[in-house]
């Protein structure tokens, strides 16, 4: 069983996203969901549409659809997350949509460092969360 | 060929068109008085193109943004002045058209070395990138 947990740079964009309704981005939580709930670490591992492979970990770029807008995997929202290759956790690192108001075409490589300084920073204080439960927020065991 | 090389090739081209443009001084002998404007600003050019020179010799051995905005301040410079000098040779002529052909070759000196330092300030930009992922990969696979 993978643990989900995040940093504050993904729960800023999420946040952004589900702020108002009406942009259109509203079912981005269960999108992300749906799209790693039903999978073990193994599959996940194998998830990719862009990746950075490195000896313990790799980094993520996922397409997920906006099922909310009804838009196809290309439209949808883009995924960055880092997996753990032993350690069967996942971290999520940043969300964007492809359509819409906070549009992004792609993300550089200015960036991803970035957001693996704000993973390193936080280091014990990632957010736990439920992956069957719409990102619900828990505290650790 | 490195872009150090590069960029020192180019300088070392915008130093002879410097040095063929002092060259006028004796084709423009009866333009005494503008000649000795123009050899002043020659100086003030040459001392700039030093500067530009020794930051370049800095870079070699600790390469940093701020030398490159520095070099980038002093093209800046030069190209103000080259204006200048346009502008005063502009109430002769003849003078005026010797001197727009030389420096319109040192115009294109110049762009030459400062797209060579813009290409050479890209790579080091991803380099310094490319590091700083590194050094983040290196602390996550110890995690």
């Amino acid at each position: 069983m993978c643990k989900f947990y995040s940093t504050s740079d993904f729960r800023k964009s999420l946040n952004l996203l589900i702020k108002k309704p009406k942009e259109g981005y509203s079912s981005v939580k269960n999108d992300i969901c749906d799209a790693l709930c039903k999978h073990n670490h193994n599959d996940i591992l194998q998830f990719y549409d862009w990746m950075r492979d490195e000896k313990n970990f790799r980094i993520v770029k996922l397409r997920l659809p906006n099922s909310g807008q009804n838009l196809s995997k290309a439209n949808g929202f883009r995924l960055i997350y880092l997996i753990h290759k032993e350690k069967k956790s996942i971290i999520l690192l940043d969300i964007y949509p492809k359509r819409g108001n906070h549009k992004k075409n792609s993300i550089d490589k200015a960036e991803i460092n970035r957001l693996l300084a704000n993973y390193v920073n936080e280091g014990e204080s990632l957010q736990l969360h439920n992956i069957n439960s719409e990102l619900l927020e828990m505290v650790e065991a | 060929m490195s872009y150090i090389e590069v960029i020192s090739n180019n300088i070392s081209t915008v130093k002879e068109s410097y040095e063929t443009v002092e060259s006028m001084e004796t084709q423009l002998n009866k333009f005494l008085d503008i000649v000795l404007d123009y050899q002043a600003s020659l100086k003030s050019l040459y001392d700039t193109i030093d500067e530009l020179t020794e930051s370049i010799i800095k870079a070699q051995n600790k390469i940093s943004i701020q030398e490159f905005y520095k070099i980038e301040k002093g093209l800046v410079s030069l190209h103000k002045k080259l204006v200048e000098l346009y502008v005063k040779e502009r109430n002769d002529e003849k003078c005026y058209l010797v001197a727009k052909s030389y420096i319109k070759n040192l115009h294109c000196s110049i762009n030459n070395l400062k797209e060579s330092i813009d290409d050479f300030r890209i790579f080091r930009i991803e380099l310094d990138e490319d590091r700083e992922y590194e050094h983040f990969v290196n602390i996550i696979n110890d995690l």
